[in-house]
């Protein structure tokens, strides 16, 4: 029994907090106001505390002076102000510029290695070079198939295309395509040739 | 803020036990107010705000002071009546005793005591506010009062 009561009384320790700050369910207060009819020991308990709590609330307050307060409001204030400012600065900052977020050098180092890629992607890509009209030149030389030198105009054809493969081919930068249009040309005279030898061969004989 | 003036100022000044330091804490905490008075929802108790801004400005001075400085309060407070001196003496006393009692009480039961008397917290503000559970805290306001009675009775018999 004696245990029983020491729980509750424990228990009430805690809870008489909440009597004294008026947050305790109804019930529960009605419960602990039962309790309290019969122990004389929490009975003390609750006034011990409200009579320290008192003792506590009794005692003058330290107090700020006015001029001091006054001087207190007027940083706060001003800081407040420089709060705003620094959140305006802050947001100005998210937006600053490149050469501010990585420094020049940086910059100027990416910007370099940018523009040479694109230097070196135009180059490749959209600045064709001059091709000379081999095609015209080779067809005129063509045209006189027929004529008495034959043969050596036929060597110089094939002469031309062949500097044309070894030195022009290289100097210039042509694109894949390009290239590609090219040797079918090239293929496409090399079988006129042929057909023409074979024409000269047939009539000489 | 005007009406909590006194009640932040004597906060400050018993949790932190030193004028000087309470004064930066209480500047410090009028600038957290000020600044963060858009953040403040309307819709909750404007003490529970101002207790719990303040709290944590005290915490964060017990963290970053490694030694507590003490100093005397007597002069803190104004008296209550300049021409009875017997009744000065007396409150003086009382003042001092309770205040070194405060003082010695371990950090978790002295928020809990200081935040409910001066602040005005229920002590489910305080729970919420400390993140701990009600019953902690209700056991530490106990041992609070406890303590600070026993220390009184201690010294007048």
């Amino acid at each position: 029994m004696d245990n029983t009561n020491n729980k509750i009384c424990k228990e009430f320790e805690s809870e008489m907090w909440l009597i004294l700050d008026g947050s305790l369910e109804k019930q529960l207060q009605d419960n602990w106001n039962d309790h309290l009819k019969i122990c004389s020991k929490c009975i003390m308990t609750l006034e011990e505390a409200k009579e320290t709590i008192e003792l506590y609330n009794n005692l003058p307050q330290e107090n700020i002076q006015n001029s001091a307060f006054k001087k207190m409001i007027n940083n706060a204030v001003s800081s407040q102000k420089n709060h705003e400012v620094r959140q305006y600065t802050s947001s100005i900052q998210k937006n600053r510029s490149l050469v501010e977020i990585f420094g020049f050098y940086r910059l100027a180092f990416g910007g370099s290695i940018l523009a040479a890629a694109l230097m070196f992607i135009f180059i490749t890509f959209f600045n064709d070079p001059k091709i000379p009209e081999m095609n015209t030149q080779i067809s005129n030389e063509l045209l006189g198939w027929n004529t008495p030198d034959i043969n050596r105009r036929l060597d110089n054809v094939e002469s031309q295309i062949i500097s044309l493969q070894t030195n022009d081919w290289d100097i210039y930068i042509v694109r894949k395509n390009k290239k590609e249009e090219w040797n079918s040309a090239l293929r496409a005279i090399q079988n006129q040739i042929r057909k023409m030898n074979k024409e000269v061969v047939s009539t000489s004989m | 803020m005007q009406g909590y003036r006194k009640q932040l100022f004597s906060y400050l000044v018993r949790f932190c036990g030193n004028k000087m330091a309470a004064e930066d804490l209480f500047q410090e905490t009028l600038i957290k107010v000020w600044n963060g008075i858009k953040s403040y929802n309307e819709q909750n108790k404007f003490s529970s705000w101002l207790f719990s801004i303040a709290h944590n400005v005290a915490l964060d001075y017990l963290r970053s002071s490694s030694v507590r400085k003490s100093s005397s309060l007597e002069e803190s407070y104004e008296f209550s009546d300049g021409n009875n001196p017997h009744r000065n003496y007396v409150e003086k006393e009382s003042y001092k005793m309770i205040m070194d009692a405060v003082k010695e009480l371990p950090d978790k039961q002295k928020n809990v005591f200081l935040l409910r008397q001066h602040g005005g917290l229920s002590f489910k503000e305080i729970a919420t506010e400390l993140d701990q559970p009600l019953n902690t805290v209700l056991g530490h306001m106990h041992y609070a009062v406890s303590k600070i009675r026993k220390k009184l009775s201690e010294e007048y018999g």
